[in-house]
């Protein structure tokens, strides 16, 4: 398909002032923001459920009360969908964007497919899990470890009896945890590195239920015909091989920004290695190069939950400052009010350089 | 926070006081709102560890069925007899009941000692967490940070040959089924770009967009040309970003 | 893996987990117990099958990976529409799946 066949094509049009793309924690907050303000917001999601990759999640969430910290994370997608419609903006689930065009003009698939045309645009279209390939990659039951968060958490159905889980950062810790809660076994958590990536309590909660971590273990191959049979991973203290009997493997080695639609849109894409890989350039309001379009959330690089929400706020009063809607004070202020919070968020060893990027995104960004 | 551990040590003796293990900076503060007696303070910067005054708590529990990390724990020395009761909050599988025995372990997960289970009480919002009481002896209290009643999978590897034979090749493109040998291939014909590894290979050309192979294919592209993940650049994205029915696009919906 | 061990009954968390209607699907002609409204790919794996394709250039078992909608690994055959995710598309009764690539199907 070509951009300039649209006019054949003949398809529904529609137009709106403020669509965002993924009903996450950062389009929702950004649609509220907009839809609150009195513009006509909608939002497009490809899932049958809104709150993003919140509704996975069943553990008690970090952050301050504004982003409903020590509630649960589906319990916040909830909240966040529910106060996103309160304020007026349309949620269209089930709606997929298959294409962001150079004249600014989507094309959503719903029950049918359709053009709708904005004034702003929020991508806020999170992140992917990242792989690698390996030995026995494809096999069934090598996963990622959200996945099987997916399929235990909100189907209630296991992925397999006993798992390995491949990274020791925050989303392994949890997983692990969480397959547990489900009634999994964990055998085990592989690192590379000689230490726990995440946060050490989380650390702790796996380890009191006796989950092993291995540090300093590569994982090397997985064995198997039609599915995970065993997992292989080498001793890089020793050089020796383990071979542990798994039927899942779970991949916790972090996460890719998704943010396609912003470079099909001709959004400037940079490579920032602290915030996941490419995303689009945005400045310190989350406006990319390209005019009326704004990114928020994982999508604007991999964070967290709760600064994805601040993001999206952030976005969406950029967005209704550029339309008009908000005078240039008000909007100073509530923007000046999301960065102290989103500083604030990033303030810990683990956010600090991550902070350290959005301000050099910010300043305007240059090879280094 | 040793200061701190002995405090809590001596007020135990009066009633169940909360036992505050969290050092890391962590953007997270639900323990200071769950505090009716303004006992924990985290304070304007988010990150900052809770500063906690056990003289001022009250032994509500509250904070410990509240805090996202699982990090605060109830100490009760009131018997006066030797043991203590300690609380931990506790989200697993299977049933525990009043009375039966438990093991109580360390942060590490290490078994301190066995002990009772004397109370179970739901706290923390609609999806509440348990907060296990167990009976212990007390000078193993200050130590509990969770209770198991089955041992994990522990020793369940086995150390093989050192000479195991990896498979060289295997898939890097998921979606058209793409090796490394065949990417690898190309390379040394001297295809030097994602775009041309893409038409001659058809790596990432698959449904997926090449979302899951395009970071390795850079990694293996810069290890050749040199150049940077930014300077090797991205694969050309094109519509639709999803899968659609044939058919669909061109027109003819419904 | 018998259905009733793949499926959580009770959650230390979440309590007893909400399912829709027991329903009938067909894998490959084969009947299968599911639950209406979930995702195939997840109905499949609580019968135990974890099996989504087959590739054509090495014959080589491929299951979901991403469960998101992303990798498309999960695509199978749906009896009068074609090519479908698994992972976003919910049981209906009385569906019919076929898995592409298999062989002597």
């Amino acid at each position: 398909m070509d951009t300039g066949q649209e006019g054949r094509m003949r398809l529904p049009e529609e137009s709106c002032t403020l669509v965002a793309v993924g009903a996450g924690p950062a389009g929702l907050c950004a649609a509220r923001e907009a839809a609150a303000c009195g513009v006509r917001t909608t939002v497009l999601d490809e899932n049958d459920k809104g709150g993003g990759q919140l509704i996975k999640q069943i553990h008690r969430f970090f952050g301050s009360r504004e982003h409903g910290a020590g509630k649960r994370g589906f319990e916040i997608a909830l909240e966040l969908a529910e106060d996103c419609a309160n304020a007026g903006a349309e949620i269209r689930l089930n709606h997929r964007v298959l294409g962001f065009f150079e004249d600014g003009r989507l094309l959503v698939e719903g029950d049918f497919i359709y053009v709708l045309e904005a004034k702003a645009v929020v991508l806020a279209t999170g992140a992917l899990e990242r792989s690698f390939p390996f030995p026995g990659w494809t096999l069934p039951g090598v996963m990622g470890a959200g996945a099987a968060q997916t399929l235990v958490n909100v189907h209630g159905v296991l992925p397999g009896k006993r798992a390995v889980l491949v990274g020791s950062g925050n989303v392994g810790l949890i997983v692990a945890y969480q397959l547990l809660q489900a009634g999994m076994e964990v055998v085990g958590i592989l690192e590379v590195e000689d230490r726990v990536g995440g946060y050490e309590v989380h650390e702790s909660r796996v380890r009191r239920e006796g989950v092993p971590i291995y540090l300093r273990h590569r994982l090397l191959a997985v064995e198997g015909l039609e599915g995970v049979e065993a997992v292989l991973a080498k001793d890089l203290e020793k050089g020796t091989v383990k071979r542990f009997h798994a039927d899942t493997l779970c991949l916790a080695v972090g996460m890719i920004p998704q943010a396609e639609l912003a470079s099909m849109r001709g959004c400037r894409m940079v490579f920032v290695r602290e915030l996941g890989g490419f995303i689009p350039w945005h400045d310190g309001d989350m406006r990319t190069d390209r005019p009326g379009v704004y990114v928020a959330g994982d999508a604007a690089g991999v964070e967290e939950a709760s600064i994805a929400m601040d993001e999206g706020r952030l976005a969406g009063v950029a967005a209704l400052e550029d339309l008009g809607a908000l005078s240039p004070n008000e909007a100073r202020k509530r923007k000046e009010e999301l960065k102290r919070r989103l500083n604030l968020l990033r303030g810990g060893a683990a956010g600090r350089p991550r902070a350290m990027a959005k301000e050099r995104l910010a300043a305007g960004w240059r090879h280094r | 926070m040793k200061g701190d551990w002995e405090k809590v040590w001596e007020e135990a003796r009066e009633r169940p006081v909360a036992l505050v293990d969290c050092r890391q900076e962590i953007p997270c503060n639900p323990c200071e709102e769950a505090c009716r007696k303004g006992a924990i303070r985290v304070g304007e910067d988010l990150c900052s560890a809770p500063v906690y005054d056990p003289g001022r708590c009250d032994g509500c529990g509250r904070c410990v069925a509240l805090c996202p990390g699982m990090a605060i724990f109830l100490l009760d020395r009131r018997g006066g007899d030797g043991q203590a009761e300690v609380t931990v909050p506790w989200e697993m599988c299977g049933e525990i009941v009043e009375g039966e025995r438990i093991w109580a372990v360390d942060g590490k997960g290490k078994v301190l000692t066995e002990g009772k289970v004397v109370k179970i009480k739901w706290m923390g919002g609609r999806w509440p967490t348990r907060l296990v009481t167990i009976r212990i002896p007390e000078e193993r209290a200050l130590k509990v940070r969770g209770v198991r009643f089955r041992e994990n999978s522990v020793g369940s590897s086995e150390e093989v040959d050192q000479e195991y034979d990896l498979p060289e090749d295997y898939p890097v493109c998921r979606c058209e089924d793409v090796s490394r040998e065949e990417v690898l291939k190309f390379l040394k014909m001297g295809l030097r770009s994602l775009t041309a590894l893409r038409r001659s290979s058809r790596v990432g050309l698959g449904y997926c967009q090449g979302i899951y192979c395009q970071e390795q294919l850079r990694k293996e592209l810069g290890m050749v040309t040199r150049r940077s993940e930014e300077e090797t650049g991205m694969f050309k994205v094109r519509p639709p970003v999803r899968p659609v029915k044939l058919g669909r696009l061109g027109g003819v919906n419904g | 893996m018998a259905e009733k061990e793949m499926r959580v009954e009770k959650h230390p968390v979440l309590g007893v987990m909400g399912r829709g209607r027991r329903v009938t699907i067909f894998l490959d002609g084969e009947p299968i117990t599911a639950c209406e409204g979930e995702p195939v790919a997840a109905a499949l794996y609580a019968a135990g099958r974890r099996v989504t394709r087959y590739t054509r250039k090495g014959h080589e078992a491929r299951g979901p990976f991403c469960m998101i909608g992303r990798c498309t690994e999960c695509s199978m055959v749906l009896e009068g529409w074609g090519m479908v995710r698994t992972c976003m598309t919910p049981v209906r009764e009385g569906m019919r799946i076929w898995t592409p690539g298999r062989k002597g199907g």
